[in-house]
């Protein structure tokens, strides 16, 4: 989204009273960060609703004496309906069937399927963290991926590019800023948390930057250099 | 109103602590911050927790690595705060399911309680709200003081919600304007915002 657009849409509005439509809302919140004018247009508007309310209540207190304002009981069940007894038992049962049939019959059943992969996939995955906590640690060495040369690995993180592509370049730098490593991964994976697989691994210990960038036509052309995303990393040799 | 632009000269101040280029990034991202928290129905605390950790991150990174696209300071902060949330939700899936949905929240109206609100602002807000014809002053009045559903209170008025839209729009752009002249007069008639 870009600022003509988040202007003709009346954005700011439609944000605040949560009438924008799914696919603009992340796009317009990396906007106003984005964007001074948008993010001066995103105060106003904050500053001039809870005025109004404000302004508002004192009236009422300055007209109606002590009269005591509260909001409005929702003239309808809502989700609290379900909480009457006529919802509750009924549903109250069918739950404990339902657990009942997982613990006895289900759940076994996943675990022993699933018993046989874990540890191959549990040795080579490693999370990464967008940026690090707290400040004691030194920097993004934080995130360790202990492997051997040449092994593969899985490196779990929650991708959160800037910006919206359809399609997105990755590429592992070195610590002599060499591409090792380079692929694609697809917009629609934007915040959500994603694996990437590191087939033969690397072949030499020390710092890494696993670099996001959008892709303007989708075929791997990046567009304007414009980097998305980084994740450093620091990889270790096992003996 | 005069904007700025973040530039290097900017986060170099800011990566090397220089008091008055912190209080300037705090003062501009903190309200950000709040909204963009807001909009997804947290506990103030959880917002206060989560916004404090977004600045430690943000200022953690910026002095160990800077970064390479200082125009681009904003992004790098919702990014930062994006990556908060996840980690948030995400510990709090121990409990209960993850929905990853939680990073675009629509049909929600945001909590704008608890933002800084003076003196000057309610009146001018008074003001704007004054000048309007009795039927918006009623409305916007069922809608802000009295919190009823906004779909009811279009019904009952007979209107739709772009008429809301389009009426706070407008009633936020004199009370914008008048508010910018209390600022410059306060502040002598020069910019304060003169940071980068």
């Amino acid at each position: 989204m870009d600022h003509n657009e988040a202007v003709r849409l009346h954005a700011a509005e439609k944000y605040l009273l949560g009438q924008l439509p799914k696919e603009q809302h992340a796009e317009y919140e990396e906007h106003y960060f984005d964007c001074v004018a948008c993010a001066e247009e995103i105060k106003a508007t904050v500053a001039f609703m809870e005025s109004a309310r404000q302004a508002g209540r004192e009236e009422a207190m300055e007209a109606g004496g002590a009269k005591r304002l509260a909001p409005a009981a929702p003239t309808t069940g809502g989700w609290f309906a379900w909480l009457r007894p006529a919802f509750a038992v009924p549903v109250l049962a069918a739950l404990l069937l339902v657990i009942g049939f997982q613990n006895g019959v289900t759940i076994p059943r996943l675990k022993d399927s699933s018993s046989s992969q874990m540890g191959q996939i549990i040795s080579s995955s490693f999370q990464l963290r967008g940026s690090v906590r707290g400040g004691n640690e030194s920097g993004d060495a934080a995130n360790k991926v202990r492997v051997r040369s040449g092994e593969s690995f899985t490196l779990n993180f929650d991708f959160t590019p800037t910006g919206t592509f359809s399609e997105y370049v990755w590429q592992l730098y070195n610590k002599a800023g060499r591409v090792v490593k380079s692929g694609h991964i697809s917009g629609e994976k934007k915040y959500q948390a994603v694996s990437l697989n590191m087939a033969g691994g690397v072949e030499s210990a020390g710092k890494y930057d696993l670099v996001f960038f959008g892709s303007a036509d989708g075929a791997g052309q990046t567009a304007n250099e414009s980097e998305a995303q980084r994740l450093t990393f620091t990889v270790e040799f096992l003996q | 109103m005069e904007l700025f632009a973040f530039t290097r000269e900017y986060v170099e101040r800011l990566r090397e602590g220089d008091p008055p280029t912190e209080l300037h990034f705090v003062t501009y991202f903190d309200q950000l911050l709040r909204i963009k928290l807001r909009a997804r129905m947290l506990a103030s605390e959880t917002v206060e927790d989560l916004r404090q950790e977004t600045y430690i991150r943000v200022f953690v990174k910026l002095r160990e690595d800077g970064i390479r696209q200082p125009e681009r300071l904003g992004a790098f902060v919702n990014s930062t705060c994006n990556n908060v949330l996840m980690e948030f939700y995400r510990s709090s899936s121990r409990t209960s399911p993850w929905d990853d949905s939680y990073l675009e929240m629509p049909d929600r109206a945001v909590d704008t309680e608890g933002f800084l609100i003076t003196k000057q602002m309610k009146e001018r807000v008074r003001q704007v709200i004054g000048e309007l014809p009795k039927k918006d002053r009623d409305l916007l009045r069922a809608l802000f003081l009295e919190e009823k559903d906004k779909d009811e209170v279009c019904k009952q008025f007979g209107v739709d919600r772009d008429y809301f839209r389009v009426l706070l729009h407008r009633a936020k752009d004199k009370f914008r304007v008048l508010y910018e002249i209390d600022r410059e007069t306060l502040s002598g008639g020069g910019s304060s915002k003169g940071a980068a």
